[in-house]
């Protein structure tokens, strides 16, 4: 590790450094705490622009994840709660978090941790190590429920029987059903996800730039899903990406890293990109899009699909038989990829999508074109659809 | 002067899937850091580097932290690395 | 069926579901007139010149007229021009709908009274930190003749012309001219961020052309704004908060108190619009506003958003349309009870409103009297302040007092009264912003910076409704018992 050779003529040579172990504390003399006034700061919030010391960025990090908690009414006493785990850094916090606020404030909640193994070697396998860890640490039971036993296919099979296109469509149809399942196995009766703010945020600019108004409604909601499904909620909603990260550094929490090996998603990460540098300028940015989302007022001609239950596994949907057992349906039968790209898709875009000007990217002449763009956030968006979908029937 | 780069949230993988490095600097006394990552990003990464790098700045999305504390405290991208100093960069953008 | 079986190969698909647009070959003559060469592809049809601007100037007729009240009354439309591509194009395609030039279709142009006006920003080099003064006279003098180039267009298109400097949000005493220019360039200063000195700008061109609307007798505005800005426009607005606003600064119209602003090129690519400029041979003297701040590496918010829009209509070129058609799904609420931001004029959102009331509560409760008895003498709205240069000295408050023009950034702005996003960009002020009104016994301040008065008109004739709401509920209450 001396490969200094293309600095070694630059600069010149001084002498032996006298001070080496001072400097650092010295550089910061002046900077204390903004909360407490006391301890070094490690740390300014991107919402506030605050420089905070880590105790204080303990407290209030927790704070005002329980204030949003209880100003939205996320759980009653008793509730039995189901995290959706993936191993990954935001459901790890997420753990830890429930469980601290859980004892802390006396929630009076039961938690369990819930991984769904999609059977992707190499990086599922590994992520579930993780969880278990979890389980280990936080003493909550753990159900890991994986699509072979669900569906009888495993994501491997499944890129194997219709390639890299659309896989993740499968996978998002699938998770989401699998979640609710698992949870129900689990006896629990609410889900919480580990979105965070700028998940969201990100979300917004996706189905904005999609010109998916129905999911552009709904991915903002805090709490989705209901009158059937479980409801599923986002306690890190105005929760940032870098504080979860910063959380989980410092409190040294063991999570998992590696991006799933079928997802690489060219859309979204255009869209992730532009966030990063938006947040670059204005760190506010996050809250500042959520802010505006929330405050979306949208025509009311807009339709939701009329919810109903699938013929043949009996889940919520919008059609005759749910995306799920229809993606099934195909599977089994060999015509998954052919059907993929001409009608499951199709009608599953246009479920989500009532206006038939399909307001997707895509130029409308090529069908092969039509495509989910960015199902890799699906566990917010069926449910809050058919939550919609139940209330809008009603009113007309 | 010696520094020692932590590399963690994924980005170890372009750093040869190692965690920790120490980078010794023979002749020099401080660096400044924009000097500094781009040595990286030149020497020390294999491929992909655009991940690391963008615009002669740390990627948007990589968190820095100078001896445990966020880098924005001691001025970002601008601040002068001295001998002992601790740098440890976690992706933010992996997994979820 | 299962050619693709390598599972780590992902580069031939990988899931990239942005399709880029196909590069096939055109068909090289006009879908329209099937005769003559094409020369532009209009959305997916290849068009010669003659279909093309017979079309869009059809287009555009369109967008102008769905907005009149009564075919009868002569139609009055300001045109807003900068001097770029865009606006140019509007003027000419105005003059074709109505028949400038004493040709064809006279008889629309008695229908129509149009005038032309640009707001002039040149004062606002010195803020653009431009090197040399070699520099700054290259920029005044592409300014000037961008100014002439303007007026013998409208000249020749028998539109009157009005070239109203940005410094006039200040009033617009010509005695005082160069303290206004101070003061202008002063607040400008005084944001940090390049994205909040572009922001400040377009609320005070803004306000200006509406005041100049109201003072010429317009209460229509006409902007040259094409479909890549509004696209842009959209994701900016968005990433700073004003949500709740967005549908009105992105859509086709926006009622703005009285005065109606239209976006009647909002159908148009900028990539159109080019094209038309370009045949016409206008010359483009083009001022890069929304580069006028950029001074340093990591850029503004809109020319992010500017970039990122540019890069994805270049992969696929369904992008702004797209996203303009999610706009057409979104609607800004407007009712009797809609409240304008005192900065902007954006509509403040249902919680904002709310939070107005409570504060207007709390302030009677405390020091009702201290805090109003400015309000006397600024009932009267924002069209006292005429933008023409030539009728000011019939003003009532500019000759008072010149600091009535013009008032303490940060001090006397109720802060309720503005949007969420405006008070973002008080937050963006390098003086720690002073929140509510605070006698002025720090001496502390050494250039006061400076918002125009319009500001605190705003703020404190809002204020002042509620607090009068307040006591006419109390009053009831009263009665009640």
């Amino acid at each position: 590790m001396d490969n200094n050779n293309n600095n070694g003529g630059t600069t010149p040579t001084t002498t032996t450094t006298t001070t080496t172990t001072s400097t650092t504390t010295t550089k910061r003399v002046a900077k204390l705490c903004e909360l407490c006034k006391v301890q070094r700061p490690v740390l300014k919030r991107p919402k506030t622009g605050q420089m905070i010391c880590k105790e204080c960025f303990y407290q209030i990090f927790e704070d005002e994840i329980h204030n949003t908690i209880i100003s939205n009414n996320l759980f009653q006493r008793g509730d039995r709660v189901a995290i959706g785990a993936s191993g990954g850094k935001d459901s790890t916090v997420l753990a830890e978090i429930m469980t601290t606020l859980n004892k802390r404030h006396d929630y009076g909640l039961d938690l369990f941790l819930l991984s769904i193994d999609e059977g992707i070697t190499g990086y599922r396998d590994d992520s579930l190590e993780t969880v278990k860890r979890n389980q280990q640490q936080y003493q909550i039971p753990l159900k890991i429920l994986s699509y072979k036993e669900l569906y009888n296919w495993t994501m491997d099979e499944i890129v194997a029987e219709i390639g890299l296109k659309n896989n993740c469509t499968f996978c998002g149809v699938f998770r989401r059903q699998a979640l609710d399942r698992g949870a129900v196995l689990l006896g629990a009766n609410k889900i919480v996800t580990g979105h965070n703010a700028d998940d969201i945020a990100e979300t917004v600019l996706m189905n904005l730039l999609r010109g998916d108004i129905p999911r552009l409604q709904r991915c903002i909601n805090i709490v989705t899903g209901s009158e059937g499904a479980l409801p599923r909620s986002k306690p890190f909603k105005y929760t940032y990406q870098k504080e979860i990260v910063m959380y989980a550094y410092f409190k040294k929490l063991d999570y998992f890293t590696t991006e799933c090996i079928y997802a690489p998603n060219a859309y979204r990460g255009h869209a992730r990109d532009f966030l990063k540098d938006l947040e670059a300028v204005r760190p506010s940015i996050i809250i500042d899009i959520i802010q505006s989302a929330e405050n979306f007022h949208f025509r009311d001609e807009i339709k939701m699909p009329v919810q109903r239950n699938c013929n043949l596994c009996g889940y919520i949907c919008s059609n005759e038989i749910c995306m799920a057992c229809d993606f099934l349906k195909n599977l089994n039968s060999g015509k998954a990829k052919y059907a993929l790209n001409s009608n499951s898709l199709k009608n599953y875009n246009k479920s989500s999508n009532n206006n038939n000007d399909n307001g997707t990217t895509i130029p409308d002449t090529t069908p092969t074109n039509i495509s989910a763009i960015g199902f890799d956030h699906p566990l917010q968006q069926q449910q809050q659809q058919q939550q919609q979908s139940s209330s809008t029937t009603s009113n007309s | 002067m010696k520094v020692k780069i932590e590399m963690t949230g994924g980005l170890e993988i372009l750093f040869k899937n190692q965690k920790n490095h120490t980078y010794e600097f023979k002749d020099r006394d401080t660096m400044p850091l924009r000097e500094l990552v781009v040595w990286m990003r030149d020497t020390q990464i294999q491929e992909r580097p655009e991940l690391f790098v963008e615009d002669s700045t740390v990627r948007p999305g990589i968190l820095v932290l100078i001896n445990d504390a966020d880098w924005e405290l001691d001025g970002g991208i601008e601040y002068i690395v001295e001998d002992g100093d601790t740098l440890s960069f976690i992706s933010t953008l992996h997994g979820g | 069926m299962t050619d693709n079986n390598q599972l780590t190969c992902n580069t031939e698909d990988a899931g990239d579901n942005l399709i880029p647009t196909p590069k096939k070959a055109v068909k090289k003559t006009c879908v329209r007139c099937k005769e003559k060469p094409s020369i532009i592809l209009f959305r997916t049809d290849p068009m010669c010149w003659d279909c093309y601007h017979e079309m869009i100037i059809k287009k555009f007729k369109l967008n102008v007229t769905r907005f009149r009240d009564n075919k009868k009354d002569v139609e009055r439309l300001m045109l807003a021009v900068s001097g770029g591509v865009s606006s140019r194009v509007m003027m000419d395609l105005v003059s074709h709908f109505i028949g400038g030039n004493g040709s064809k279709g006279t008889k629309a142009k008695l229908f129509f009274k149009v005038c032309v006006v640009h707001i002039n920003i040149s004062c606002l080099d010195q803020v653009s930190g431009r090197a040399t003064e070699q520099d700054h006279l290259d920029h005044a003098q592409r300014q000037a003749n961008l100014v002439r180039s303007l007026e013998e267009a409208a000249q020749q298109y028998e539109f009157p012309f009005y070239n109203i400097p940005l410094e006039n949000i200040y009033g617009c005493d010509e005695s005082n001219k160069k303290e206004r220019q101070q003061m202008l360039i002063d607040s400008f200063t005084q944001f940090t961020s390049s994205t909040s000195k572009e922001d400040i700008l377009e609320h005070f061109r803004n306000q200006l052309l509406f005041e100049t609307a109201h003072s010429l007798g317009f209460n229509k505005i006409l902007f040259g704004t094409s479909s890549n800005r509004l696209a842009t426009r959209l994701l900016s607005s968005t990433s700073k908060g004003r949500g709740y606003n967005v549908p009105n600064e992105t859509n086709m119209v926006d009622q703005h108190k009285d005065i109606r602003f239209i976006q009647p090129m909002r159908d148009f690519l900028l990539k159109e619009i080019h094209i038309y400029h370009r045949k016409m041979s206008f010359i483009d003297y083009t001022n890069h506003n929304v580069l006028l701040f950029n001074n340093n590496s990591k850029g503004s918010i809109n020319a992010l958003c500017e970039k990122f829009i540019n890069h994805l209509q270049d992969i696929s070129n369904q992008t702004i349309h797209t996203l303009l058609r999610s706009v057409d799904k979104l609607v800004s609420p407007i009712d009797e009870n809609s409240v304008s931001c005192s900065i902007c004029c954006a509509n403040l959102s249902e919680q904002e409103i709310k939070q107005l009331e409570q504060y207007s509560l709390a302030l009677k409760s405390s020091s009702s009297s201290s805090t109003t008895t400015s309000t006397s003498s600024c009932k009267s709205s924002c069209n006292n302040c005429s933008a023409s240069s030539s009728c000011c000295s019939t003003n009532n408050n500019n000759n008072n007092n010149n600091n009535n023009n013009s008032i303490q950034l940060t001090n006397n702005i109720h802060k309720p009264t503005l949007c969420y996003s405006c008070n973002q960009l008080l937050r963006d002020v390098k003086q720690p912003p002073v929140l509510t009104v605070v006698p002025s016994d720090s001496t502390t301040t050494p250039t006061p910076p400076t918002l125009p008065i319009y500001v605190q008109k705003n703020s404190t004739v809002l204020l002042k409704s509620y607090q009068l709401r307040n006591e006419i509920k109390d009053f009831l209450l009263d009665d009640d018992e």
